[in-house]
């Protein structure tokens, strides 16, 4: 019951401090926020190869630097800054293409639900409508709406005002509306 | 033109949400992500582990995710509404959930090429399906319902021994695993491949052992032929025929329409009997920039605005290879919009590509989308004015927007179907649509 509960700021920064030294107390932090980092990096790379790669490294660099994390801000705009870090070295890297061949006995899976390519194609809507607009404005957004940060939280995280990540995620939002027609890849 | 729209903002906020809401973590990769956080903290809780956690790290996780499901099963058994159900009949209904291993992407020794089907440690490898399931249909099973695989196994460097496969079944009891002959595998002096033959369905661990080291999997065989997509005989309905809109439409019943002309016409590489309903036409070799394409069909492009539709079952496997619609004045100008293969930085691979070429150059946006289980996809394509917009769907109600190309020349053109582009001049994949449309639009 306790990994449903909503988890306190004061309770992740003692949790925080616990997970140094407790495996239990970082998986419980791991299991709080694991959903809200893979959902940021899913729009970003939109595809879930891709995106658990990312989560992993989050997690794992998050474990590896527990020690350095001083309580200073929030342990959420502290994971999402690590989180950003790895998106920001993804998409500087060259991306390796993917053999399908290379896997000599798998068969192609024929069949997924209606619903679910359906999701799959408005996260690659999304995740190209993103790439049309300002990272700034692109990086407010899915640090909002798909990491689940507040403002401030953001601000954190992306080393601004909140008044300037409201700016941000508004003009973002105005952006989507009037240079992608993203609004249209739902009709009818 | 600056103003807030506060509506179309609320829109696009409910877009985001919802999609936010929708994406979800696979649960395996989750619970597997948490076991390796776990195992990777252990050693500073001053346990000295380290070799041993390399040996067993596998099995610990099989193991761990098996303790898992046991207990949610357990669980959910025990918070389940308690209903007047004779007792036989209760632990009937206790669903036993196979605790499929799902890949992690560890390369193996001497490959190069990233690949999510990898599974491995620091001294086994093999591959396994995304979803931790082999999918196979009843025909591919043998007559006594064992299914073969070759299986590969990639071994590291310095490792020796003979490597040796085991299996058994978790959900029922069943003979064990057969595994004959093992051979050096192709191009990697690493890869060996292991004759291996499940004996039934269901769910098996797999373990293979090469001196002291070893890899465990679980896995579980389906068949899932019924599920698939399957193919009305005589196609889908053709609702389009008494649309006051129709410009065009062609259900490829028994015979084409007469207003449909070929292009460089291959009549062995075209049918409408193969697949009764549908046309069928060869991807074949040759390009349309390259003026040696084949089998393209079309008639003249309307006036005006119009919207024109197709559904298309196609499966390419290899480079080039793609299926659609086309806007066609020549080699050097057209559009075209489908299913195809394409294997380069700018590409998804097996993918959805909306592309256009214009005196001779190609647009560099191809809006490429990856196209994993779309087999079958509606595709439709949207004129108004110089701009040329693409849909799919998969269920021919809910359609999603692929982009926007704008043709600069609107010339002597023609609308109509593609298939081809086949780098391999022995391959020709069957692209079959069963319906071409055109609408007018305002």
């Amino acid at each position: 019951m306790s990994i449903l509960m909503k988890i306190e700021s004061s309770d992740e920064l003692q949790l925080a401090q616990q997970a140094r030294t407790d495996s239990d107390a970082f998986a419980e932090l791991y299991q709080h926020h694991v959903r809200q980092v893979y959902r940021y990096h899913m729009v970003h790379v939109g595809n879930v190869k891709d995106a658990e790669d990312l989560t992993s490294q989050t997690f794992i660099a998050a474990l590896e630097n527990i020690s350095s994390f001083r309580g200073a801000g929030s342990f959420v705009a502290w994971i999402f800054g690590i989180a950003a870090n790895k998106k920001a070295m993804f998409f500087r890297s060259n991306r390796p293409q993917i053999q399908l061949d290379e896997a000599l006995h798998i068969p192609s899976s024929k069949f997924a639900p209606d619903q679910l390519t359906s999701q799959r194609l408005k996260i690659a809507s999304i995740t190209r409508a993103l790439k049309q607009i300002s990272p700034d404005r692109a990086n407010a957004i899915t640090l909002t709406f798909f990491g689940g940060l507040s403002n401030t939280e953001a601000s954190r995280v992306m080393h601004k005002s909140e008044a300037s990540i409201k700016m941000l995620v508004s003009r973002g939002l105005q952006d989507l509306r009037e240079r992608t027609a993203l609004k249209l890849e739902v009709e009818e | 033109m600056n103003s807030f729209n506060h509506s179309e903002d609320d829109d696009i906020k409910n877009l985001l949400e919802e999609t936010a809401n929708q994406i979800e973590p696979n649960a395996m990769f989750v619970a597997q992500l948490e076991n390796k956080l776990k195992q990777n903290h252990l050693p500073k809780k001053g346990f000295n582990m380290l070799t041993l956690k390399k040996i067993t790290s596998v099995i610990a996780w099989a193991g761990a995710l098996t303790v898992l499901v046991i207990t949610v099963n357990w669980f959910a058994s025990q918070m389940a509404p308690k209903e007047n159900t004779p007792a036989s009949l209760s632990t009937e209904s206790t669903e036993f959930i196979c605790p499929v291993t799902i890949p992690n992407g560890s390369l193996p020794p001497n490959v190069t090429k990233k690949s999510p089907y990898y599974f491995g440690n620091d001294n086994l490898w093999t591959t396994l399906w995304l979803d931790g399931k082999i999918h196979v249909k009843a025909a591919d099973k043998e007559p006594d319902n064992s299914v073969e695989i070759h299986w590969a196994w990639w071994y590291a460097d310095g490792l020796t021994g003979e490597l040796i496969v085991e299996g058994h079944r978790l959900d029922e009891q069943a003979e064990r695993l057969h595994v004959g002959e093992i051979k050096q595998g192709p191009d990697n002096p690493n890869l060996l491949i292991a004759y291996t033959s499940f004996p039934t369905s269901g769910c098996w661990e797999v373990t293979a052992r090469m001196g002291d080291s070893s890899l465990t999997f679980v896995t579980e065989i389906v068949e899932d032929e019924e599920i698939l997509p399957t193919i009305s005989p005589a196609g889908s309905p053709v609702p389009f025929l008494e649309s006051n809109s129709l410009i065009f439409g062609d259900n490829f019943a028994n015979s084409l329409d007469k207003n449909w002309e070929w292009l460089y016409e291959d009549k062995n590489n075209w049918s409408l009997t193969n697949n009764p309903g549908w046309l069928e036409i060869n991807a074949g070799y040759g390009f349309v920039n390259g003026g040696n394409i084949e089998n393209l069909l079309v008639r003249p492009m309307p006036e005006g605005n119009f919207e024109m539709e197709t559904r298309l079952k196609f499966n390419p496997i290899e480079k080039m290879q793609f299926a659609g619609l086309i806007v066609f004045e020549n080699g050097a100008n057209h559009i075209q919009f489908g299913h195809g293969f394409c294997h380069a930085p700018s590409c998804t691979d097996d993918g959805i590509y909306f592309q256009k070429m214009s005196r001779g150059s190609w647009d560099s946006e191809n809006f490429d989308i990856d196209a994993d289980h779309m087999e079958i996809v509606y595709l439709r394509l949207r004129r108004k004015g110089n701009n040329f917009t693409a849909y799919i769907s998969q269920n021919g109600t809910d359609w999603l927007m692929i982009g926007t190309h704008t043709a600069e020349e609107m010339n002597e053109f023609s609308v109509g179907l593609i298939s081809g582009q086949s780098f391999n001049r022995d391959s020709r994949p069957p692209a079959q649509f069963d319906y071409f449309v055109i609408n007018s639009l305002p």
